[in-house]
């Protein structure tokens, strides 16, 4: 059974250590697991811990903020508590990441090729012109079209979606087991987002990824994911299989969120409640109730007992 | 071509800025009191001889009417003669300048190497000894007198320990000076194959540029370090450490991409060296072009102070062409 | 004070600076009491004496006493220091908000504006030392001509930093109802532009003290500022330039000592103050307590 699971978190928390104590609880207790070749969506607003979680598996937390709890195991892995060296080795190789506004994440004063090739040769030893086909494949792999001339092309001088698909071919060109794509898509038109997306989903069947799908946009996690994660104030709120979550959804943040989003005034009545209510309910003194219960298999809810 | 035109814009920046700092320094030093023809002939001259000079040199006509014939005669590469030296000041600033330029230059190269490898180590390892040292040094080299630091090493090199080469000029009075090529020692001694001159150059060389270079350290560290500090949070940085890459690389393009901060800051100091140095220059009889001026404002003696604020606007203006070519070749960005 | 005690008590070194300045100013008031000779007269008999407990820096090659032109120079140097740079921030914090206040505000003004900026630009591609000393020159040798060129030389920074706050103080709401309510130009000007842009302006002034002791030496040294017999730390490193390569350091190395540590001591409480003014980074850096 453990062998199939590609990533899992056990009781993660992410801390911001304040002055004066005054630190925020930006993960908390986050548990999830991921099997091969599936993707989990985490969906949440802005402030919800999303990026501190896919920085903390990547281990590159902004300070002050640090790992203050649980584990993050890859393949029997802890990368916790795994050395620098170790980590690295597994960062860009195993793992990978594709992050939002491409173009602010590529080094401006180097070629596309260049900063392409720099990681294959970190992680694969190979010869110059190895590696120049390495890439030339990626860039083919990832559509980038006229790859040829590409190769030798500075970031200022792509495209938001072609520098995205450039950040794409970074995240592969190793052939990773497991991708991390956090709120990729977020800078981009809606239309070339969607060629995005269908190339995402292309490679990821493809290559039978693992992927930790972020997103604030529930709409895109709905046709993308196998899974779904709600996250609420660093925590888990619910977290189910997509149909079962879009068939039954508990959790007054899932009805709301899907309300939201619901474009047929007959879905938005069907999701919709009172804020008010929930926020009383569920959030007694303004905490999350601790306890995740299975109101299903597979579907956990937090709520009171 | 997209250079040229970067060049082009550059230089219509540059040229009235060039004109005002010519006609701005001409109308200050004429305000200066003491009239040059008295100054030439003695307190004892004829009120003829005076005026037949003054008439000679331009002086009895209007102040406008002087910029003019003088904005002409610099145009035509003509800087006047001073009664100092009674040479023409070309001549003497062609055989000054390359001094000043070869301290100035050498002094900064120096305060480079020192100063870039501090930057990034302090950058790199936040909570050393290393980033705390940098920090004082900073300021504290900011606050040293650098001609009181000049004397203190001559002091300790020359006088105590005997190491260093007498503070008496550029070479020993026994040797004689390179066959001229660029007017720089240091150059012309490697150009003739000359290892005796060469040595006793370097010999000469070491104190003033061992002041200059540290005093001038001082804001490469810091500027290399705030950089580097900004880099290493920067988002493309950030990536590619996740990306996995060796952190042998991460700072390598860090540090490339801190380059542009770095150079402006050296252009800065070298403007403000090549009339800055001065006092060094004095400390070690260095004979440069600061120096000539210097004498030139103390005596009302016009002619090399104009011809030395001349030639420092033009060379400042070769230095940020040449600042521009490097951002060229090191910004992508700029080529569009 | 107590933020200032507090941040002070982690950083020894800029405690200090504050220590150092203050230590300066009671010197300089009670120089007349402190000092064991005359600053200004020569004894021929003691010339050029290694420090000893009789002349505690040693003595000059005309037998002044090193440790009292020291301190006596501290009133010259400071004040020169004090009144060049509040010279050059108050003329340059009045143009810098003008400028900035007017800048895109009509054709003439506008002008103005523009002509001013440019004008700085020439002045400040000159070779500032030469500049400074050229300037000592027209007006004359003497103290106010110094503080003259002091000012003149630190100027354009002020104008810089103002009209760069005027700028953007100048889009505020508050600033544009004031202005609707019918405010006079000038009146605005005082009573919401300068108040509000006083933070950067503040904590560049105590480095610039510090830098315009530097400068005030430097002239002396090379001759264009206070003549010899004047104690000034400048001219004193130039008296004893002579002696030093003979083996006599202390004429020019204690000189250099006390204006290293005065300048220092300012960069110290300006960059102590650049911490301080911004309340963001002040409470980071007393969050301990």
């Amino acid at each position: 059974m453990n062998t199939e699971i590609s990533l899992s978190l056990n009781n993660l928390t992410v801390d911001y250590p304040g002055y004066k104590g005054s630190g925020t609880t930006a993960v908390k207790d986050v548990s999830f697991s991921i099997s091969k070749g599936k993707v989990l969506g985490l969906v949440g607003e802005s402030g919800a811990g999303k990026t501190s979680i896919a920085r903390a598996i990547t281990r590159q937390l902004v300070e002050p903020g640090e790992i203050t709890g649980g584990e993050i195991f890859f393949e029997d892995k802890d990368i916790v508590t795994m050395s620098q060296k170790d980590l690295k080795s597994y960062l860009g190789s195993q793992i990978s990441l594709i992050v939002p506004n491409p173009k602010s994440e590529l080094d401006p004063l180097l070629t596309i090729g260049r900063q392409l090739g720099d990681v294959v040769r970190t992680h694969l030893k190979l010869s110059k012109s190895e590696t120049k086909q390495a890439v030339l494949d990626v860039l083919e792999a990832v559509q980038i079209p006229d790859h040829n001339s590409r190769f030798s092309a500075y970031p200022h001088e792509l495209s938001g979606g072609m520098a995205q698909r450039v950040i794409i071919a970074m995240s592969l060109i190793c052939n990773p087991k497991f991708v991390i794509s956090d709120d990729a898509t977020s800078g981009l038109d809606v239309t070339v987002q969607r060629e995005i997306m269908k190339l995402m989903q292309k490679i990821i069947k493809e290559k039978n990824l693992s992927v930790l799908f972020i997103t604030r946009d529930i709409g895109l996690a709905a046709h993308f994911c196998d899974h779904l994660g709600l996250l609420f104030r660093g925590q888990i709120v619910e977290l189910a299989p997509i149909n079962e979550f879009f068939k039954n959804p508990i959790h007054p943040y899932s009805l709301a969120l899907l309300s939201a989003f619901s474009h047929s005034a007959k879905w938005r009545k069907v999701y919709s409640t009172d804020p008010e209510k929930w926020s009383k309910e569920f959030f007694k003194d303004g905490n999350v109730p601790n306890s995740l219960i299975e109101v299903d298999e597979g579907h956990l809810v937090r709520m009171e007992k | 071509m997209a250079l040229l035109r970067y060049i082009g814009r550059r230089l219509l920046f540059v040229l009235p800025q060039l004109f005002g700092i010519v006609a701005v320094s001409f109308f200050l030093l004429k305000m200066i009191p003491g009239d040059p023809a008295l100054l030439m002939l003695g307190p004892l001259a004829s009120q003829e001889a005076i005026d037949e000079i003054r008439s000679v040199m331009g002086l009895d006509k209007s102040l406008i009417e002087q910029f003019i014939i003088y904005l002409e005669r610099v145009l035509s590469g003509d800087l006047g003669t001073s009664w100092q030296t009674t040479k023409p000041v070309m001549e003497d600033l062609l055989k000054r300048f390359p001094a000043t330029m070869e301290l100035v230059t050498l002094s900064l190269l120096f305060a480079l190497i020192i100063g870039i490898p501090i930057g990034i180590l302090a950058s790199l390892l936040k909570k050393s000894i290393i980033n705390k040292f940098s920090t004082y040094y900073g300021l504290l080299a900011g606050s040293l007198p650098d001609f009181w630091l000049g004397l203190i090493f001559i002091f300790v090199f020359y006088t105590i320990l005997g190491w260093a080469a007498a503070p008496m000029g550029r070479l020993d009075l026994g040797i004689l000076p390179p066959t001229v090529v660029s007017g720089s020692y240091f150059i012309d001694s490697l150009i003739a194959g000359d290892w005796e001159t060469f040595g006793n150059v370097v010999a000469h060389l070491t104190l003033p540029v061992l002041t200059l270079g540290l005093i001038n350290a001082g804001p490469i560290i810091k500027m290399t370090q705030s950089t580097m500090d900004r880099l290493l949070e920067s988002d493309h940085i950030r990536y590619a450490r996740s990306c996995g890459l060796g952190e042998f690389q991460i700072v390598r393009r860090a540090f490339r991409n801190s380059l542009p901060s770095v150079l402006t800051i050296v252009s800065v100091l070298y403007s403000f060296l090549i009339g800055g140095a001065v006092l060094v220059e004095i400390v070690f009889s260095w004979g440069g072009a600061g120096q000539y001026a210097l004498s030139g404002v103390l005596n009302a003696d016009i002619n090399p102070v104009m011809g030395f604020v001349v030639w420092s606007a033009i060379l400042c203006l070769v230095l940020y062409l040449i600042v521009d070519l490097l951002y060229f070749a090191i910004d992508p960005r700029l080529r569009d | 004070m107590k933020v200032l005690y507090l941040y002070c008590k982690d950083r020894p070194l800029i405690g200090f600076g504050y220590f150092f300045v203050f230590f300066l100013v009671i010197l300089a008031i009670f120089a007349d009491l402190i000092c064991p000779w005359p600053p200004q007269t020569a004894n021929p008999d003691d010339y050029l004496q290694a420090p000893s407990w009789r002349h505690l820096f040693g003595t000059d090659e005309t037998g002044m006493d090193i440790f009292s032109r020291c301190i006596y120079s501290i009133r010259l140097d400071l004040s020169i220091a004090f009144l060049g740079t509040a010279v050059s921030a108050i003329v340059g914090t009045a143009i810098g908000a003008l400028v900035g206040y007017y800048e895109a505000r009509g054709r003439l003004k506008t002008v103005f504006s523009s002509f001013t900026m440019r004008a700085l630009d020439v002045i400040q591609s000159f070779p500032v030392f030469v500049f400074a000393i050229a300037l000592v020159a027209i007006f004359g040798q003497g103290l106010y001509s110094i503080i003259a060129a002091i000012a003149f030389v630190n100027m354009p920074i002020y104008v810089r930093l103002m009209r760069t706050q005027a700028l953007s103080i100048r889009q505020m709401r508050y600033v544009e109802a004031a202005y609707l309510s019918g405010l006079s130009d000038v009146r605005l000007i005082i009573k919401h532009i300068v108040p509000n842009s006083m933070g950067p302006i503040l904590s560049h002034l105590s480095v610039n003290v510090g830098w315009s002791v530097l400068l005030a030496a430097a002239l002396s040294f090379a001759g264009a500022g206070v003549e010899a017999p004047t104690p000034e730390w400048g001219s004193m490193i130039a008296v004893g330039f002579k002696n030093i390569v003979t083996g006599q350091w202390w004429p020019s190395t204690f000189p250099g000592i006390v204006l290293g540590l005065t300048v220092f001591s300012f960069a110290l409480i300006g960059a102590s103050v650049e911490v301080l003014a911004d309340p963001v980074r002040r409470r980071a850096a007393i969050a301990k307590y």
